[in-house]
Protein backbone atom coordinates (compact mmCIF):
# COMPACT_ATOMS: atom_id res chain seq x y z
CA UNK A 1 0.00 0.00 0.00
CA UNK A 2 1.60 3.41 -0.85
CA UNK A 3 0.26 7.05 -1.30
CA UNK A 4 1.76 9.47 -3.17
CA UNK A 5 0.66 12.91 -2.16
CA UNK A 6 3.38 14.67 -4.42
CA UNK A 7 6.93 14.33 -5.20
CA UNK A 8 7.96 16.26 -1.61
CA UNK A 9 5.52 13.35 0.89
CA UNK A 10 5.28 9.59 0.63
CA UNK A 11 3.41 8.09 3.36
CA UNK A 12 4.45 4.38 3.55
CA UNK A 13 2.50 1.82 5.52
CA UNK A 14 5.08 -0.19 7.85
CA UNK A 15 4.73 -3.21 9.84
CA UNK A 16 6.03 -0.45 12.81
CA UNK A 17 3.12 2.00 12.00
CA UNK A 18 2.70 4.57 9.69
CA UNK A 19 6.02 5.95 7.91
CA UNK A 20 6.56 9.64 6.51
CA UNK A 21 9.32 10.08 3.75
CA UNK A 22 9.97 13.80 3.31
CA UNK A 23 11.45 14.76 0.29
CA UNK A 24 15.87 14.97 0.82
CA UNK A 25 16.43 17.15 -2.65
CA UNK A 26 14.60 20.17 -2.16
CA UNK A 27 15.17 23.36 0.14
CA UNK A 28 13.59 23.53 3.54
CA UNK A 29 11.47 26.19 2.60
CA UNK A 30 10.00 24.53 -0.23
CA UNK A 31 9.46 21.45 1.72
CA UNK A 32 7.33 23.65 4.51
CA UNK A 33 5.41 25.59 2.35
CA UNK A 34 4.27 22.42 0.41
CA UNK A 35 3.35 21.13 3.58
CA UNK A 36 1.94 23.92 5.19
CA UNK A 37 -0.08 24.62 1.86
CA UNK A 38 -1.63 21.48 1.44
CA UNK A 39 -4.26 20.10 3.57
CA UNK A 40 -4.60 16.11 3.74
CA UNK A 41 -8.40 16.63 2.44
CA UNK A 42 -8.73 12.41 1.66
CA UNK A 43 -7.86 12.03 5.79
CA UNK A 44 -10.00 10.58 7.97
CA UNK A 45 -12.50 12.86 9.01
CA UNK A 46 -12.04 12.08 12.90
CA UNK A 47 -10.39 14.49 15.02
CA UNK A 48 -7.86 12.17 16.85
CA UNK A 49 -4.12 12.14 16.05
CA UNK A 50 -2.50 8.87 13.49
CA UNK A 51 1.05 8.35 15.17
CA UNK A 52 3.51 8.21 12.33
CA UNK A 53 7.46 8.05 12.15
CA UNK A 54 8.95 11.09 9.70
CA UNK A 55 11.98 9.91 7.44
CA UNK A 56 14.29 12.61 6.37
CA UNK A 57 16.02 10.82 4.19
CA UNK A 58 19.56 12.79 3.55
CA UNK A 59 18.18 15.96 4.93
CA UNK A 60 19.57 16.98 8.51
CA UNK A 61 17.36 19.34 10.68
CA UNK A 62 17.83 20.98 13.14
CA UNK A 63 15.63 20.87 16.22
CA UNK A 64 13.48 24.10 15.64
CA UNK A 65 13.13 22.51 12.41
CA UNK A 66 11.61 19.46 13.66
CA UNK A 67 9.37 21.42 15.97
CA UNK A 68 8.26 23.12 13.03
CA UNK A 69 7.51 20.30 10.85
CA UNK A 70 6.01 18.57 14.12
CA UNK A 71 3.50 21.60 14.48
CA UNK A 72 2.72 21.75 10.59
CA UNK A 73 1.67 17.93 10.30
CA UNK A 74 -0.49 18.02 13.31
CA UNK A 75 -2.40 20.88 12.35
CA UNK A 76 -2.56 20.40 8.20
CA UNK A 77 -2.51 16.37 8.54
CA UNK A 78 -3.55 15.26 12.11
CA UNK A 79 -0.62 13.23 12.55
CA UNK A 80 1.21 12.69 15.30
CA UNK A 81 4.94 12.73 15.01
CA UNK A 82 6.84 9.99 17.11
CA UNK A 83 9.92 10.05 15.86
CA UNK A 84 12.58 11.19 13.42
CA UNK A 85 14.32 9.30 11.58
CA UNK A 86 17.83 10.10 9.28
CA UNK A 87 20.56 9.19 7.11
CA UNK A 88 22.84 11.79 8.78
CA UNK A 89 23.12 12.82 12.23
CA UNK A 90 25.21 16.09 13.00
CA UNK A 91 28.69 15.57 14.47
CA UNK A 92 28.23 16.22 18.34
CA UNK A 93 25.87 14.03 18.24
CA UNK A 94 27.88 11.42 16.61
CA UNK A 95 30.37 12.14 19.28
CA UNK A 96 28.21 11.90 22.48
CA UNK A 97 27.27 8.12 20.95
CA UNK A 98 30.20 7.01 20.32
CA UNK A 99 31.94 8.30 24.38
CA UNK A 100 28.35 6.35 25.08
CA UNK A 101 29.87 3.31 23.23
CA UNK A 102 32.74 3.22 24.93
CA UNK A 103 34.82 2.34 27.74
CA UNK A 104 36.58 4.54 30.15
CA UNK A 105 39.04 3.16 31.54
CA UNK A 106 41.35 4.51 34.75
CA UNK A 107 43.54 2.88 37.06
CA UNK A 108 44.08 3.90 40.91
CA UNK A 109 42.50 4.81 43.58
CA UNK A 110 39.04 6.78 43.73
CA UNK A 111 39.43 8.25 47.33
CA UNK A 112 37.33 10.34 49.78
CA UNK A 113 35.76 13.37 48.31
CA UNK A 114 36.76 12.38 45.09
CA UNK A 115 34.30 11.89 41.90
CA UNK A 116 35.08 10.32 38.84
CA UNK A 117 32.32 10.05 35.45
CA UNK A 118 32.14 8.48 32.38
CA UNK A 119 29.45 8.62 29.84
CA UNK A 120 29.44 5.25 29.11
CA UNK A 121 30.79 2.28 30.45
CA UNK A 122 33.46 2.44 33.43
CA UNK A 123 36.43 -0.14 33.63
CA UNK A 124 38.25 0.70 36.88
CA UNK A 125 41.50 -0.95 38.20
CA UNK A 126 41.30 -0.43 41.98
CA UNK A 127 39.47 0.69 44.83
CA UNK A 128 36.62 3.37 45.23
CA UNK A 129 37.20 4.26 49.08
CA UNK A 130 34.25 5.11 51.28
CA UNK A 131 33.65 8.49 50.33
CA UNK A 132 34.22 8.14 46.53
CA UNK A 133 32.04 8.06 43.06
CA UNK A 134 31.98 6.91 40.55
CA UNK A 135 28.85 7.71 37.86
CA UNK A 136 28.18 6.24 34.42
CA UNK A 137 25.98 6.49 32.20
CA UNK A 138 26.83 2.54 31.19
CA UNK A 139 27.73 -0.17 33.17
CA UNK A 140 30.52 -0.13 36.21
CA UNK A 141 33.35 -2.75 36.54
CA UNK A 142 35.42 -2.47 39.36
CA UNK A 143 38.54 -5.31 39.53
CA UNK A 144 39.04 -3.99 43.05
CA UNK A 145 37.20 -3.45 46.18
CA UNK A 146 34.02 -1.36 45.48
CA UNK A 147 33.80 0.65 49.28
CA UNK A 148 32.22 4.35 48.22
CA UNK A 149 29.63 4.70 46.25
CA UNK A 150 28.61 3.73 42.38
CA UNK A 151 25.82 5.06 40.11
CA UNK A 152 25.25 3.05 36.95
CA UNK A 153 22.93 3.91 34.25
CA UNK A 154 22.81 7.83 35.11
CA UNK A 155 20.76 8.86 32.15
CA UNK A 156 17.90 6.25 32.82
CA UNK A 157 19.27 3.32 31.23
CA UNK A 158 17.65 0.51 33.52
CA UNK A 159 19.63 -2.44 32.02
CA UNK A 160 23.34 -0.92 33.37
CA UNK A 161 24.70 -2.97 35.96
CA UNK A 162 27.57 -2.72 38.67
CA UNK A 163 30.07 -5.31 39.30
CA UNK A 164 33.11 -5.59 41.61
CA UNK A 165 35.09 -7.88 42.64
CA UNK A 166 35.04 -6.91 46.30
CA UNK A 167 31.44 -5.69 46.63
CA UNK A 168 31.03 -3.77 50.32
CA UNK A 169 29.81 -0.41 48.90
CA UNK A 170 27.82 2.17 50.74
CA UNK A 171 25.40 2.98 47.82
CA UNK A 172 24.66 1.73 44.77
CA UNK A 173 22.09 3.51 42.18
CA UNK A 174 21.42 2.24 39.21
CA UNK A 175 18.97 4.51 36.80
CA UNK A 176 17.89 6.29 39.66
CA UNK A 177 17.37 3.77 42.43
CA UNK A 178 18.92 3.46 45.01
CA UNK A 179 20.08 0.63 47.23
CA UNK A 180 22.21 0.95 50.72
CA UNK A 181 24.63 -1.64 52.34
CA UNK A 182 22.63 -3.27 54.99
CA UNK A 183 23.57 -1.58 58.54
CA UNK A 184 25.28 -5.05 59.33
CA UNK A 185 27.68 -5.62 56.67
CA UNK A 186 28.81 -8.54 56.32
CA UNK A 187 31.68 -8.11 54.35
CA UNK A 188 33.16 -11.78 53.86
CA UNK A 189 30.41 -13.23 52.38
CA UNK A 190 30.34 -10.55 49.05
CA UNK A 191 34.55 -10.52 49.24
CA UNK A 192 33.76 -12.29 45.19
CA UNK A 193 32.73 -10.57 41.94
CA UNK A 194 29.02 -9.53 42.86
CA UNK A 195 26.90 -7.59 40.26
CA UNK A 196 24.19 -5.06 40.69
CA UNK A 197 21.22 -4.96 38.27
CA UNK A 198 18.15 -3.61 38.16
CA UNK A 199 15.23 -6.37 38.26
CA UNK A 200 11.59 -6.37 36.24
CA UNK A 201 10.09 -4.50 39.68
CA UNK A 202 13.11 -1.72 39.28
CA UNK A 203 14.29 -3.24 42.44
CA UNK A 204 18.08 -3.44 42.97
CA UNK A 205 19.14 -7.13 43.17
CA UNK A 206 22.76 -8.28 44.01
CA UNK A 207 23.62 -11.72 42.83
CA UNK A 208 27.03 -13.39 43.04
CA UNK A 209 28.75 -14.33 39.48
CA UNK A 210 27.56 -18.29 39.57
CA UNK A 211 23.99 -16.74 40.05
CA UNK A 212 24.10 -14.10 37.50
CA UNK A 213 25.50 -16.15 34.80
CA UNK A 214 22.64 -18.42 35.35
CA UNK A 215 20.09 -16.14 35.21
CA UNK A 216 20.84 -13.12 33.93
CA UNK A 217 23.74 -13.85 31.01
CA UNK A 218 21.31 -11.78 28.58
CA UNK A 219 21.59 -8.32 30.13
CA UNK A 220 24.93 -7.49 30.12
CA UNK A 221 24.82 -6.84 26.12
CA UNK A 222 22.70 -4.00 25.91
CA UNK B 1 69.51 22.11 48.37
CA UNK B 2 67.78 20.37 51.21
CA UNK B 3 64.40 18.37 51.60
CA UNK B 4 60.84 19.66 52.51
CA UNK B 5 58.52 17.64 54.10
CA UNK B 6 54.91 18.61 55.54
CA UNK B 7 53.28 16.46 57.80
CA UNK B 8 49.57 16.17 57.68
CA UNK B 9 46.20 14.27 58.26
CA UNK B 10 43.40 15.82 57.78
CA UNK B 11 41.78 15.42 60.55
CA UNK B 12 42.99 17.04 64.07
CA UNK B 13 44.17 15.50 67.37
CA UNK B 14 46.44 12.69 65.57
CA UNK B 15 49.84 13.78 66.59
CA UNK B 16 50.98 15.72 63.83
CA UNK B 17 52.50 18.65 65.76
CA UNK B 18 54.15 15.91 68.25
CA UNK B 19 55.37 13.88 65.11
CA UNK B 20 56.62 16.89 63.30
CA UNK B 21 58.64 17.94 66.77
CA UNK B 22 60.04 13.98 67.06
CA UNK B 23 60.73 13.13 63.26
CA UNK B 24 62.85 16.71 63.40
CA UNK B 25 64.62 15.80 66.74
CA UNK B 26 65.71 12.37 65.76
CA UNK B 27 67.36 13.58 62.56
CA UNK B 28 69.13 16.23 64.04
CA UNK B 29 70.10 13.34 66.62
CA UNK B 30 71.22 11.82 62.91
CA UNK B 31 73.31 15.35 62.59
CA UNK B 32 71.35 17.04 60.08
CA UNK B 33 70.39 20.45 59.83
CA UNK B 34 66.94 20.95 60.62
CA UNK B 35 64.46 23.53 60.55
CA UNK B 36 60.67 23.09 62.14
CA UNK B 37 57.85 25.14 60.37
CA UNK B 38 54.64 25.78 62.16
CA UNK B 39 51.85 26.88 59.76
CA UNK B 40 48.73 26.07 62.33
CA UNK B 41 48.13 30.01 62.47
CA UNK B 42 45.83 30.76 65.74
CA UNK B 43 46.81 27.54 67.25
CA UNK B 44 49.92 27.92 67.06
CA UNK B 45 51.73 24.44 69.48
CA UNK B 46 55.25 23.61 67.40
CA UNK B 47 56.95 25.88 70.24
CA UNK B 48 54.85 24.33 73.46
CA UNK B 49 55.83 20.85 72.28
CA UNK B 50 59.95 21.75 72.17
CA UNK B 51 59.72 23.84 75.48
CA UNK B 52 60.68 26.66 73.36
CA UNK B 53 57.68 28.78 73.99
CA UNK B 54 59.44 31.87 75.92
CA UNK B 55 61.93 32.42 72.97
CA UNK B 56 58.79 33.51 69.85
CA UNK B 57 59.99 37.16 69.22
CA UNK B 58 58.92 37.10 65.61
CA UNK B 59 56.58 34.31 63.45
CA UNK B 60 56.08 33.51 60.10
CA UNK B 61 53.79 35.86 59.12
CA UNK B 62 56.24 38.72 60.02
CA UNK B 63 58.88 36.92 57.50
CA UNK B 64 56.23 36.70 54.56
CA UNK B 65 55.29 39.98 55.03
CA UNK B 66 58.86 40.87 55.02
CA UNK B 67 59.13 42.75 58.79
CA UNK B 68 61.85 40.66 59.15
CA UNK B 69 64.70 38.33 57.86
CA UNK B 70 64.12 34.60 58.32
CA UNK B 71 66.97 34.28 60.48
CA UNK B 72 65.45 36.41 62.52
CA UNK B 73 62.18 34.06 63.41
CA UNK B 74 64.42 31.54 63.58
CA UNK B 75 64.31 30.19 67.16
CA UNK B 76 67.34 27.40 68.34
CA UNK B 77 66.62 24.83 69.92
CA UNK B 78 68.13 24.83 73.44
CA UNK B 79 69.52 21.22 72.81
CA UNK B 80 70.55 21.42 69.56
CA UNK B 81 73.03 23.22 67.78
CA UNK B 82 71.41 22.33 64.26
CA UNK B 83 67.33 22.17 64.94
CA UNK B 84 65.66 25.51 64.41
CA UNK B 85 61.63 26.48 64.65
CA UNK B 86 60.04 29.04 62.78
CA UNK B 87 56.58 29.51 64.75
CA UNK B 88 53.43 30.40 63.49
CA UNK B 89 51.25 33.24 64.33
CA UNK B 90 49.15 33.18 67.52
CA UNK B 91 46.87 36.37 66.72
CA UNK B 92 46.20 36.31 62.66
CA UNK B 93 44.48 33.39 60.98
CA UNK B 94 45.27 31.50 57.84
CA UNK B 95 44.64 34.43 55.29
CA UNK B 96 47.22 35.87 56.85
CA UNK B 97 49.88 34.46 54.13
CA UNK B 98 49.70 33.09 50.94
CA UNK B 99 50.74 29.75 49.05
CA UNK B 100 53.07 31.60 46.95
CA UNK B 101 54.34 33.44 50.08
CA UNK B 102 55.33 30.14 51.53
CA UNK B 103 56.92 28.48 48.83
CA UNK B 104 59.08 31.08 48.90
CA UNK B 105 60.10 30.93 52.06
CA UNK B 106 60.52 27.26 52.27
CA UNK B 107 62.30 27.66 49.10
CA UNK B 108 65.01 29.97 51.31
CA UNK B 109 64.85 27.59 54.23
CA UNK B 110 66.06 24.53 51.41
CA UNK B 111 69.13 26.34 50.67
CA UNK B 112 70.64 26.14 54.27
CA UNK B 113 68.74 23.27 56.13
CA UNK B 114 69.22 19.58 55.54
CA UNK B 115 65.48 18.44 56.25
CA UNK B 116 62.75 21.22 56.61
CA UNK B 117 59.50 19.63 58.05
CA UNK B 118 56.31 21.99 57.89
CA UNK B 119 53.65 20.82 60.38
CA UNK B 120 50.04 21.30 58.84
CA UNK B 121 47.04 22.42 60.61
CA UNK B 122 43.84 20.50 60.54
CA UNK B 123 41.50 20.74 57.90
CA UNK B 124 41.80 21.06 53.97
CA UNK B 125 41.00 24.78 53.74
CA UNK B 126 43.83 27.66 53.36
CA UNK B 127 46.26 26.49 55.67
CA UNK B 128 46.49 23.27 54.55
CA UNK B 129 46.71 24.56 51.19
CA UNK B 130 49.72 27.10 52.67
CA UNK B 131 51.43 24.46 53.99
CA UNK B 132 51.58 21.87 51.32
CA UNK B 133 52.69 24.65 48.49
CA UNK B 134 56.58 24.79 49.29
CA UNK B 135 56.53 20.81 49.81
CA UNK B 136 58.54 18.46 48.42
CA UNK B 137 56.98 15.42 50.06
CA UNK B 138 54.39 14.29 52.55
CA UNK B 139 53.74 12.20 55.42
CA UNK B 140 50.34 11.49 56.46
CA UNK B 141 49.52 10.56 59.71
CA UNK B 142 46.47 8.46 60.76
CA UNK B 143 45.36 6.60 63.79
CA UNK B 144 43.84 3.53 63.89
CA UNK B 145 39.99 5.13 63.93
CA UNK B 146 37.60 5.16 61.05
CA UNK B 147 37.35 9.19 60.91
CA UNK B 148 40.45 9.44 61.09
CA UNK B 149 40.99 7.00 58.25
CA UNK B 150 38.81 8.86 56.17
CA UNK B 151 39.69 12.15 56.59
CA UNK B 152 43.58 10.65 55.80
CA UNK B 153 42.23 9.14 52.80
CA UNK B 154 40.81 12.40 51.38
CA UNK B 155 44.37 14.07 52.00
CA UNK B 156 46.20 11.69 50.13
CA UNK B 157 43.57 12.45 47.66
CA UNK B 158 44.43 15.95 47.50
CA UNK B 159 48.34 15.06 47.69
CA UNK B 160 48.36 12.85 45.03
CA UNK B 161 46.46 15.44 42.44
CA UNK B 162 49.53 17.95 43.27
CA UNK B 163 52.32 16.65 40.67
CA UNK B 164 55.22 18.98 42.28
CA UNK B 165 54.93 16.40 45.40
CA UNK B 166 56.53 13.18 45.63
CA UNK B 167 53.53 10.00 46.31
CA UNK B 168 52.94 10.52 50.53
CA UNK B 169 53.93 8.02 52.99
CA UNK B 170 51.93 6.56 55.83
CA UNK B 171 52.44 7.23 59.38
CA UNK B 172 49.87 5.12 61.41
CA UNK B 173 50.23 6.87 65.47
CA UNK B 174 48.43 5.95 68.65
CA UNK B 175 48.55 2.00 67.96
CA UNK B 176 47.29 -0.20 71.24
CA UNK B 177 49.26 -2.97 70.01
CA UNK B 178 46.52 -5.24 72.76
CA UNK B 179 43.66 -3.73 71.13
CA UNK B 180 44.66 -4.62 67.67
CA UNK B 181 45.34 -8.34 68.61
CA UNK B 182 41.90 -7.95 70.15
CA UNK B 183 40.17 -6.72 67.03
CA UNK B 184 38.86 -3.80 69.16
CA UNK B 185 40.41 -1.23 66.70
CA UNK B 186 41.39 -0.78 63.37
CA UNK B 187 44.36 -2.55 62.56
CA UNK B 188 47.07 -2.53 60.45
CA UNK B 189 46.19 -4.59 57.58
CA UNK B 190 42.78 -3.07 57.13
CA UNK B 191 44.34 0.62 57.29
CA UNK B 192 46.42 -0.29 54.26
CA UNK B 193 44.43 -2.15 52.67
CA UNK B 194 42.27 1.03 52.24
CA UNK B 195 44.53 3.65 51.86
CA UNK B 196 47.23 1.55 49.95
CA UNK B 197 50.41 3.93 50.26
CA UNK B 198 53.44 3.11 51.68
CA UNK B 199 54.04 3.14 55.06
CA UNK B 200 56.35 4.89 56.53
CA UNK B 201 56.30 3.85 60.21
CA UNK B 202 54.19 2.66 62.99
CA UNK B 203 54.00 4.35 66.01
CA UNK B 204 52.71 2.98 69.88
CA UNK B 205 50.66 4.97 71.78
CA UNK B 206 52.70 5.05 74.88
CA UNK B 207 52.26 6.99 78.13
CA UNK B 208 54.99 8.28 77.92
CA UNK B 209 54.05 10.32 75.06
CA UNK B 210 51.89 12.31 77.47
CA UNK B 211 54.76 12.35 80.14
CA UNK B 212 56.73 13.65 77.80
CA UNK B 213 54.50 16.54 76.60
CA UNK B 214 54.06 17.29 80.08
CA UNK B 215 57.98 18.12 80.59
CA UNK B 216 57.66 19.79 77.15
CA UNK B 217 60.37 17.28 76.45
CA UNK B 218 59.86 15.34 72.46
CA UNK B 219 59.47 11.69 73.86
CA UNK B 220 62.39 11.00 71.43
CA UNK B 221 65.00 12.19 73.88
CA UNK B 222 63.86 9.09 75.87
CA UNK B 223 65.70 6.36 74.58
CA UNK B 224 63.91 3.69 76.01
CA UNK B 225 60.44 4.42 75.41
CA UNK B 226 58.88 2.20 72.15
CA UNK B 227 57.56 5.36 70.59
CA UNK B 228 61.13 7.07 71.12
CA UNK B 229 62.41 3.79 69.09
CA UNK B 230 59.70 4.17 66.32
CA UNK B 231 60.15 8.01 65.85
CA UNK B 232 64.27 7.16 65.61
CA UNK B 233 63.32 4.51 62.74
CA UNK B 234 61.38 6.39 60.70
CA UNK B 235 63.92 8.98 60.78
CA UNK B 236 66.59 6.92 59.79
CA UNK B 237 64.29 5.67 56.81
CA UNK B 238 63.91 9.09 55.77
CA UNK B 239 67.54 9.12 55.84
CA UNK B 240 67.43 6.30 53.06
CA UNK B 241 68.15 2.99 55.53
CA UNK B 242 66.17 0.40 54.99
CA UNK B 243 64.91 -0.53 58.76
CA UNK B 244 62.34 -2.94 59.34
CA UNK B 245 58.95 -2.61 60.84
CA UNK B 246 59.25 -2.97 64.91
CA UNK B 247 57.50 -5.80 66.42
CA UNK B 248 53.88 -4.79 67.60
CA UNK B 249 54.59 -7.15 70.55
CA UNK B 250 55.34 -5.96 73.57
CA UNK B 251 58.58 -8.57 74.50
CA UNK B 252 57.50 -9.77 77.95
CA UNK B 253 59.68 -9.11 81.24
CA UNK B 254 60.29 -11.20 83.57
CA UNK B 255 58.07 -10.08 86.52
CA UNK B 256 55.23 -10.37 83.39
CA UNK B 257 55.83 -13.49 82.59
CA UNK B 258 55.57 -15.11 86.15
CA UNK B 259 52.60 -12.93 86.87
CA UNK B 260 50.99 -14.75 83.54
CA UNK B 261 51.73 -18.33 84.43
CA UNK B 262 49.79 -17.66 88.09
CA UNK B 263 47.09 -15.92 85.77
CA UNK B 264 47.17 -12.57 87.21
CA UNK B 265 48.07 -10.87 83.97
CA UNK B 266 46.89 -11.92 80.59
Amino acid sequence: MEQTDSQFMVIKGTKDGLMIYLDDLCSYQELFDFLNKNKNEKGIETQSLVSVTVHTGNRYLNEVQCEEIKAVLRKNYHFYVEAFDSYVISLLEAEQMLSEAAIEKMSGVVRSGQSVYAPGDFLLIGDVNPGGEIEAGGNIYILGSLRGIAKAGIHGNPNAIVVAANFIPLQVHIAGVMARSKETADANSLSSLTFAYLNEDKQIEILGLREFLSDRRRRLGK
Amino acid sequence: MGESIVITSGKGGVGKTTTTANIGVALALNGKKVVLVDTDFGLRNLDVVLGLENRVIYDLSDVCEGKCKIQQSMIKDKRFEELYLIPASQQKDKSAVTPEQMKEVILQLKQDFDYVLIDCPAGIEQGFQNAVAGADCAIVIVSPDPSSVKDADRVIGILEKLEYIQPPKLLINRVRPHMMRARDSLDIEDIMRLLSIELLGIVIDDDDVLKAAKEKEPIVMNPKSRASIAYRNIARRLLGESVPLMSLSESDGFVTKVKKFFGMKK
